[in-house]
């Protein structure tokens, strides 16, 4: 019997509200769609382990709530993620000029070798696009990010995103680009646990 | 679980899970046996001591792989909560993936040849084709296991261990088997050699090869009696196989029966994960060899059943057999039905049975036997004959039987890993702690100065775990939320399906009231409320604020010159009124009022109902409704009282009342005071000195002012609690009264 897995990489999905960052995650974790989920208001979390060069790498997936009220919380999630999937709605072309802000985001708050994947999700509603594929996809080549068109609904190309992001990360894990313990985004080995995201206070109540 | 693939060192672990896994697949043996020993007439009982196969348990190497995690979180600090431990996980999968087994493993029939010849010292002569490679067996066996007792009867081979005969056996063996076979494992103790050879195609199949003597006799010094074992695992089938050399003469049968259960007792292979076990341990156990057990009859009587082939009848009083259905010896082995004549005792080189004085009588002392485990599959028979080779004294003799194996389907199985793995996944998901909370978003709606508003939160343990909660502190914050709240608790844990209500408090005192009055924050904030190991919840809190006097600083308030709500305040670098209007209306409408003249003015207190109407008239600029001067003479001390820094601020609190008992230093200290501060107090001081002109109406003395306005005028700041526990002291009440009387007193020479 091997490890149950080897290497545990954090993820964090962020993205405007209501472009589908949950339902991506159920879709990965548990082959699920749920409509009409509600707004996550906080942080999700979910795990999935999965194969990469036959390595098993356990991903720990944080999805953050999307309103911008909750944006300067939610950035203290960011710190330490090895994969970032940046999200928008392909519906909705405000989702993608926000992306800019997220990316910036995104940048100023994990390490220079943390792997960011744009998602255009939503795919399936092709009928209603607003975003063309060749425009974002443009976008991510000008910022170095690897780039996916999928849907939460069908499942589509989640997979696929989850795990190109992985194989990146694993990548430059291999090359020796990425320490193994930054913050704990990337551990070797199997007890990980989500952890809050600022230090404890000190016999402090309010 | 197939070893073949696994490279990593395991150390030694849980070999009890075994038992709760392998039990499942029990069923079919009975069955199985039954037919194995359908044709055998008078065939041995199979009692059947229980034996597991312990030895190929796919327990994960838990602790390697913790010792790595623990590495790896020096850094990190202890992760909250541990009952996703490491062991768990990986057992959890193994134990799975041996449970379903047979969804990723395919039956194969194997075949194997088990020989013993006992080739009484004689060096090999003829080709051992006649036994080796029997016309009668219908295929070439997958493993050939050829034993043979005294090779050597030598003293040197006795005393010194010399095992140099076995090489032209073993070269004997090779000429008659084909070059398709490869050898296992060979073993020899004294004259007792086993060897077993394997094809080549399932060479990579054959795994964990171990090998193990026994000798008997006194002390088990003398080695021409004992056993040999060869074991491994064929795919994932174990196989032991002993060859074994018992003690000779027709009467020594209970001998026999204690050389048998010592060399069982005494065999031992360390296998995976240093776990140590014996014979019995395994699927198949072959034991064969010259078994040395005779037929207690009549030379002749036994030689006329020979002649008439009646071997039933001799069978029936075969020591062996006799010994395995009283359960003496051999307990729960099997043996094919003999159909053929005994194998000893033969002039060598013929077919004549001992023909010497002694003559002995002829025996079955050379015999095939065999074992399954209670949860393996028994074997087949295919054949149980004699072989004839002349050169012995013996007859060699061979069984060959059918084993069914299971052989992994390398992309089977890792596609049930993968399934396994992902039920790891949402069983892991699934006993994260799941909470539900009644609401995100607090309102505390209109909040006001040191008047507390609750609001409630009910949060809901709807996982199945027990959920452990605490609000953490934001990014780069220290504390859990905004001081004019409270959470109560701020931590706690539910069990599945409890409820807790968590109380949030707003309260704005003059600690916390700068904030709005002054900084014009917004009532806002976000609280983050994290499940161990599980989600964190946001919950936002907002709640609103009108501008009021009270809780404000006299910097501040000199800046408006309408009323606090809705008035914006003059830029900083204008002119000011020199003091709050707030108070000049409140002073002005008692002397208006006729207060002066009340009695006890200050000592009596307000009407409530009066205090909050004229506080809101205050801050909105409206007129004051009809009041009693106890009510406003109250809002007066409030006004002060609550100030965020009191008129003599707070830092200069303890020079203040150091310095008390002298009228000079307390003088200096005032001309010192902020020009707004040092306003508001001289206006105080003539306010009280024109209230003292009139105590023949109010009954008031500068002792009993200078005591009320000193408690509001001159306080030590709320974060020094040593200062406020003393304040109340008789001496500290007196210096303060002390400093407040200098300037009641002197104030016209001011």
């Amino acid at each position: 019997m091997s490890f149950p897995y080897e290497y545990i990489f954090k993820y964090i999905i962020i993205g405007d509200m209501g472009v589908g960052k949950s339902c991506l995650l159920h879709q990965f974790t548990e082959n699920k769609f749920v409509p009409d989920n509600p707004h996550t208001i906080g942080v999700e979390f979910g795990t999935r382990i999965v194969d990469v060069n036959n390595k098993k790498i356990k991903l720990q997936i944080w999805d953050t709530a999307g309103q911008e009220r909750f944006r300067a919380v939610t950035r203290s999630y960011y710190r330490g993620a090895a994969g970032a999937l940046l999200v928008y709605d392909i519906t909705r072309r405000i989702t993608y000029n926000h992306l800019t802000n997220w990316l910036t985001d995104a940048r100023n708050l994990t390490n220079p070798n943390t792997v960011i994947m744009l998602i255009g999700n939503k795919k399936d509603l092709d009928g209603q696009r607003d975003v063309t594929y060749e425009e974002a996809s443009t976008f991510a080549k000008q910022n170095g990010l690897i780039f996916v068109e999928s849907s939460a609904k069908t499942g589509e190309n989640v997979e696929e995103a989850f795990l190109k992001t992985a194989r990146l990360i694993f990548q430059s894990v291999q090359e020796g680009n990425v320490d193994l313990i930054p913050d704990g985004g990337i551990t070797k080995g199997n007890n990980v646990l989500p952890t809050p995201p600022a230090e404890q206070p000190k016999n402090c109540q309010c | 679980m197939d070893s073949t693939d696994n490279n990593n060192i395991v150390p030694p672990v849980i070999t009890t899970t075994s038992t709760s896994t392998t039990s499942t697949t029990t069923t079919a043996t009975t069955a199985a046996a039954t037919t194995a020993t359908t044709n055998a007439a008078p065939s041995t009982v199979s009692s059947g001591g229980a034996t597991n196969d312990q030895e190929d348990v796919g327990v994960s190497n838990a602790s390697v792989n913790e010792s790595l995690a623990g590495l790896s979180h020096h850094k990190q600090g202890i992760p909250d909560g541990s009952y996703r431990s490491v062991d768990v996980n990986g057992q959890w999968i193994a134990n799975k993936l041996k449970e379903r087994e047979h969804l990723y493993t395919e039956k194969k029939n194997m075949t194997i040849f088990l020989g013993t010849w006992n080739v009484n010292g004689k060096k090999p002569q003829e080709p051992l084709d006649p036994w080796l490679c029997d016309p009668a067996m219908p295929l070439q066996p997958d493993i050939y296991a050829i034993g043979f007792q005294e090779l050597d009867l030598t003293a040197e081979a006795l005393l010194l261990g010399d095992t140099t005969r076995s090489l032209p056996w073993e070269q004997k063996i090779l000429e008659s088997i084909s070059n398709e076979y490869v050898k296992i494992m060979s073993r020899q103790l004294v004259g007792i050699l086993l060897c077993v050879y394997v094809k080549k195609e399932h060479r990579q199949h054959i795994t964990m090869e171990r090998s193990d003597i026994a000798t008997v006799g006194i002390m088990g010094m003398m080695g021409n009696k004992g056993g040999v074992a060869i074991r491994f695992k064929f795919y994932n089938t174990s196989i032991c196989i002993l060859n074994s050399h018992l003690n000779a003469h027709l009467e020594n049968i209970l001998r026999r029966n204690q050389d048998m259960k010592d060399i069982a007792k005494n065999i031992k292979f360390v296998v995976e994960d240093n776990n140590i076990i014996t014979m019995f341990d395994h699927d198949q156990l072959f034991w064969i060899g010259d078994l040395n057990y005779r037929i207690p009859l009549p030379d002749a009587e036994v030689k006329e059943k020979i002649k008439k082939k009646d071997f039933y009848s001799l069978f029936l009083h075969d020591q062996l057999y006799q010994q395995m259905k009283s359960g003496a010896a051999f307990e729960g082995f099997q043996e094919p039905p003999i159909s053929f004549a005994p194998t000893y005792k033969y002039d060598a080189g013929t077919d004549v049975y001992d023909s010497s004085e002694k003559k002995r009588t002829p025996a079955w002392c050379d015999r095939v036997l065999w074992k399954t485990s209670k949860t393996a599959e028994n074997v087949g028979i295919l054949t149980y004959r004699r072989h004839e080779l002349l050169s012995s004294d013996h007859r060699p003799v061979s069984g060959s039987f059918i084993i069914k194996v299971r052989a992994v389907i390398p992309e089977v199985k890792n596609r049930i890993y993968q399934e396994i793995v992902k039920e790891l996944d949402k069983k892991e998901n699934d006993s994260m702690p799941d909470a539900t909370i009644s609401t995100n978003l607090i309102d505390f709606e209109s909040v006001k100065f040191m008047v507390p508003v609750t609001r409630t939160i009910v949060l809901e343990n709807v996982g199945q775990v027990i959920a452990r909660f605490k609000f953490i502190p934001k990014l780069n914050e220290k504390i859990l939320c905004k001081p004019w709240l409270k959470i109560s608790p701020f931590a706690g844990i539910m069990l599945p399906k409890e409820k807790i209500t968590i109380e949030l408090t707003v309260y704005v005192d003059s600690t916390t009231s700068y904030a709005f009055n002054v900084a014009n924050e917004t009532m806002d904030d976000i609280l983050i409320l994290h499940l161990e190991n599980g989600k964190d919840y946001f919950i936002s809190i907002m709640g609103s604020w009108k501008p009021t006097c009270f809780g404000n600083t006299l910097e501040n308030l000199v800046r408006y010159q309408g009323p606090l709500v809705g008035t914006q305040p003059m830029p900083v670098e204008q002119k000011k009124l020199s003091i709050p209007k707030e108070l000049w209306r409140m002073v002005d409408s008692l002397y208006s009022n006729n207060g002066m003249a009340e009695e006890n003015l200050f000592i009596v207190s307000g009407v409530s109902k009066e205090i909050e109407q004229i506080k809101e008239c205050l801050d909105t600029g409206t007129p004051f409704p009809a009041f009693s001067n106890h009510s406003m003479a109250e809002v007066i001390i409030r006004f002060l009282e609550a100030l965020c820094d009191p008129v003599i601020p707070f830092t200069l609190y303890q020079q203040a009342l150091d310095g008390s008992s002298a009228v000079l230093s307390c003088k200096t200290l005032v001309s010192h005071l902020p020009s707004v501060n040092y306003n508001v107090f001289f206006y105080l001081i003539s306010f009280l000195t024109e209230v003292l002109s009139h105590h023949d109406q109010n009954s008031l003395s500068a002792d009993k002012l200078a005591i009320v306005f000193s408690t509001v005028l001159l306080r030590p700041s709320p974060t020094n609690s040593a200062l406020v526990q003393q304040s109340t002291d008789a001496t500290i009440v007196k210096k303060k009264a002390d400093f407040i009387k200098h300037f009641i007193h002197s104030h016209n020479n001011i």
